[in-house]
């Protein structure tokens, strides 16, 4: 629009200024309406706030660890936003898009700052391969190492040794665990996805949320995690043990709450019991204070018997001070007491006598289906509500147009009539 | 010498008019639709208010949000928000009949769903005193989700309503609805005219909402999605329901749909992306870290152990119009 504009005002010569006032009162009126009418048309985007300090870690990390060739790529942050979660104790939580384009090579940057530390960054490849600066070693194990080198390096993680330690370790790429002080390295194989870890642990216990984690598909790197600085340990004292846990959990868990259901038109109510089944134990661990964690005793307690989409009840108890956690029901979105529903084998058959032509299996170009192309049932009325509910969308873009079309032919008319009131006086002023 | 002036800026503004309208030709041209549904049968059940979650107020929210992240959007010029009242069969299948002959449609709905046995049969000629008899018979896994009635809305009845192909993504929050990926199971002659085989038509709900088989669609879209504009997500086994709390946090599979959709419609990611974003919001982990993905046991009483898993088909790359 710069260019349009500039061209326009380049052809007001300096002396054309000098009209009669009122002319250049109108003009000005004009001018501004064609100008404003002009910015709507072209949609110029309105510029949002943009974050002070943009997500340039993620490429620091790509090109400094992960060894992409940043220069060789066209690099576009496509999103970025911060949010205050409040289980981040208010800390920012930022999330990023990068788009990285080369003539040979599209790829794709995802991730997530906390407090301006890069704890998550995932790419995904969409044309070629990355670009690399150098070639990344074939071996996982030896990338890892290579890459943990220069995490170590850049991002100044004193913890980064421990686990280079621990990783030494590794000769062979299988699923295995080793713990070496706090670091407990875990390396699983869930094809197509290689997932080398360190976990916190302390007094036996896996801190799960307190982990760096580097994970390859297929022989490339595709994920990074690092929570290792966000987290702190609260305490790893285990001062209730998982039968006391469970003692506690039965406890609380008397009086359950009678559950409601339908039968027809009708609302029952029961009385879920527990059942002698074996509990269900896991030591876990959670926040209890913004980014703290503490051991937690997992409980599942099974119900007697189906009661509707329920079979038990889980109870979450502090290891250290044996305090309920919460307690929230388990279920399901199926129906086993409820299969008759699905209609018997028996007496859903093909159809028959034979139709002809046969139906078509499903095709790349879906296939019309004569038979079936009339609607069977009405569609379901539409509320004239102006809740979202029940509404259907209202599309505003011709209710703009024709706001749009109304200015312009405003500013139109109105330019073209002070253009005429204009020579007029000229010509009268020639005329005397 | 003020003529040229007025001239000019009159054409520049025709001129950007006309850019204008056709811009807006193209956005008419394209109907974009959305359809979020809540269908809460007798299914559902609720524990009395004592600080338990109650599924039906969850639910609720659930899908009262994600129709107001679809109802903002300004890419969508057709809705249907089934969030608080009864569904019906005939309304859901006249639903889908509707939206398919839009450009682009997309379904979130949550139901209850389960998984069941049909038949395909050989029918042979016997002569003209017997005639036609069942020869053979073929078990074929079929899948049926429920309405607000606990009427069953099956696989082989949505395939007809969704011959052209529009359903681009489509989430089924409900069990089995994603155990499989499916084929159509066509009638067809055998040996003609002398044996039939009777099919059972669309075995499998992405294959009858996307209309793509399992030869054609990526089984895992998060890991290796095609190069489709389809994605289907569904789970295999027992799906969670929305008010069950994720272990050792505050938030519920509830919240995971809330996140999920917002970074689909607000923030414009991939669904992969979106899974991630979820994922690392509630567990800190990846999607590919999460029992989502990698599935959940349970010993459940009288009923051995339970398999439940969230499969994600065709192309999680897609992202929604938003």
């Amino acid at each position: 629009m710069s260019m349009v504009t500039e061209t326009i005002l380049c052809r007001i010569k300096p002396g054309e200024m000098n009209m009669p006032k009122n002319n250049l009162n109108g003009l000005h009126v004009g001018w501004i309406l064609v100008l404003l009418t002009a910015f709507m048309l072209l949609r110029i985007p309105v510029v949002q706030p943009v974050e002070s300090v943009p997500p340039e870690k993620a490429l620091d990390f790509l090109q400094n660890v992960i060894g992409l060739d940043i220069a060789k790529y066209n690099v576009n942050l496509m999103s970025y936003y911060t949010e205050y979660p409040p289980e981040l104790g208010d800390l920012p939580q930022a999330w990023f898009n990068y788009a990285l384009e080369s003539e040979e090579s599209k790829i794709d940057v995802f991730g997530q700052l906390i407090n301006n530390t890069l704890t998550a960054l995932k790419i995904t490849v969409h044309k070629g391969g990355p670009i690399l600066a150098e070639a990344w070693p074939e071996n996982i194990l030896d990338m890892t190492k290579i890459f943990m080198q220069r995490y170590q390096s850049c991002a100044k993680a004193s913890y980064a040794q421990q686990m280079l330690n621990v990783l030494d370790q590794v000769s062979e790429l299988k699923a295995l665990n080793v713990t070496m002080g706090y670091a407990k390295l875990r390396i699983s194989i869930n094809d197509p996805f290689t997932h080398i870890e360190w976990i916190y642990t302390s007094n036996g216990i896996e801190f799960e949320r307190k982990r760096l984690e580097f994970i390859f598909q297929n022989g490339y790197f595709r994920f990074f995690i690092n929570y290792w600085d966000v987290y702190k340990i609260g305490g790893d004292d285990i001062n209730v043990n998982s039968d006391e846990a469970v003692s506690i959990a039965r406890e609380v868990l008397k009086d359950i709450p009678p559950l409601y259901m339908r039968k027809g038109n009708e609302t029952v109510k029961v009385q879920p019991r527990l059942g002698n089944y074996t509990p269900k134990v896991k030591l876990i661990t959670a926040v209890r204070e913004p980014l703290t964690l503490y051991p937690l005793w997992h409980v599942t307690l099974y119900f007697d018997q189906f009661y509707g989409m329920y079979y038990g009840v889980a109870a979450e108890i502090w290891a250290d001070t044996g305090e309920i956690r919460t307690t929230y029901p388990l279920g399901f979105m199926g129906a086993p007491s409820q299969s008759s529903n699905a209609t018997s084998p028996e007496t859903e058959i093909p159809t028959w006598p034979p139709q002809w032509p046969p139906n078509q299996p499903p095709t790349e170009t879906p296939q019309e289906e004569s038979q079936n192309s009339q609607p069977e049932e009405n569609p379901p009325n539409q509320s004239t509500d102006t809740q979202p509910d029940q509404n259907t969308n209202t599309n505003i873009t011709p209710i703009i147009a024709a706001a749009i079309t109304t200015a312009t032919l405003i500013a139109a008319v109105t330019t073209t009539a002070i253009y005429k009131r204009k020579t007029k006086t000229n010509l009268k002023a020639n005329t005397i | 010498m003020k003529e040229p002036i007025t001239v000019g800026s009159l054409l520049v503004l025709f001129s950007l008019l006309g850019l204008q309208l056709i811009c807006i030709e193209s956005i008419k041209a394209v109907d974009r639709g959305h359809v979020v549904l809540r269908a809460t049968g007798s299914a559902l059940q609720w524990f009395e208010q004592n600080g338990w979650p109650n599924e039906g107020q969850v639910s609720y929210q659930v899908s009262i949000y994600v129709s107001s992240l679809f109802w903002n959007s300004p890419a969508y010029n057709h809705g249907y928000y089934g969030n608080d009242v009864a569904v019906s069969k005939s309304n859901i299948l006249g639903l889908i009949q509707e939206y398919n002959s839009y450009n682009y449609a997309t379904f979130f709905i949550y139901t209850h769903g389960i998984n069941h046995t049909l038949y395909d049969v050989v029918y042979a000629y016997m002569g003209p005193i017997q005639g036609w008899v069942p020869v053979a018979y073929y078990p074929v896994e079929h899948y049926q989700f429920w309405d607000s009635y606990d009427q069953a809305v099956n696989d082989h009845e949505i395939w007809p309503k969704t011959s052209s192909g529009v359903n681009y993504f489509v989430f089924i929050w409900a069990c089995a609805q994603g155990k499989e990926i499916g084929s159509y199971h066509a009638s067809y002659w055998l040996y003609y005219p002398f044996v039939w085989y009777a099919g059972t038509g669309a075995a499998g709900m992405p294959c009858a909402w996307i209309r793509r088989d399992y030869t054609q669609m990526s089984s895992d879209g998060y890991a290796n999605p095609d190069s489709s504009p389809y994605c289907f997500i569904g789970f295999e086994g027992w799906s969670k329901p929305m008010s069950e709390q994720i272990d050792g946090t505050n938030k519920n599979y509830g919240d995971f749909a809330k996140i999920f959709y917002q970074n689909l419609l607000q923030n414009g990611r991939s669904i992969n992306d979106a899974l991630d974003a979820a994922s690392l919001s509630l567990w800190g982990v990846y999607f590919t870290d999460t029992i989502l993905y990698n599935g959940y046991w349970d010993n459940v009483p009288g009923r051995g152990l339970w398999f439940g898993k969230m499969h994600v088909y065709g192309n999680g790359d897609n992202t929604l119009p938003h």
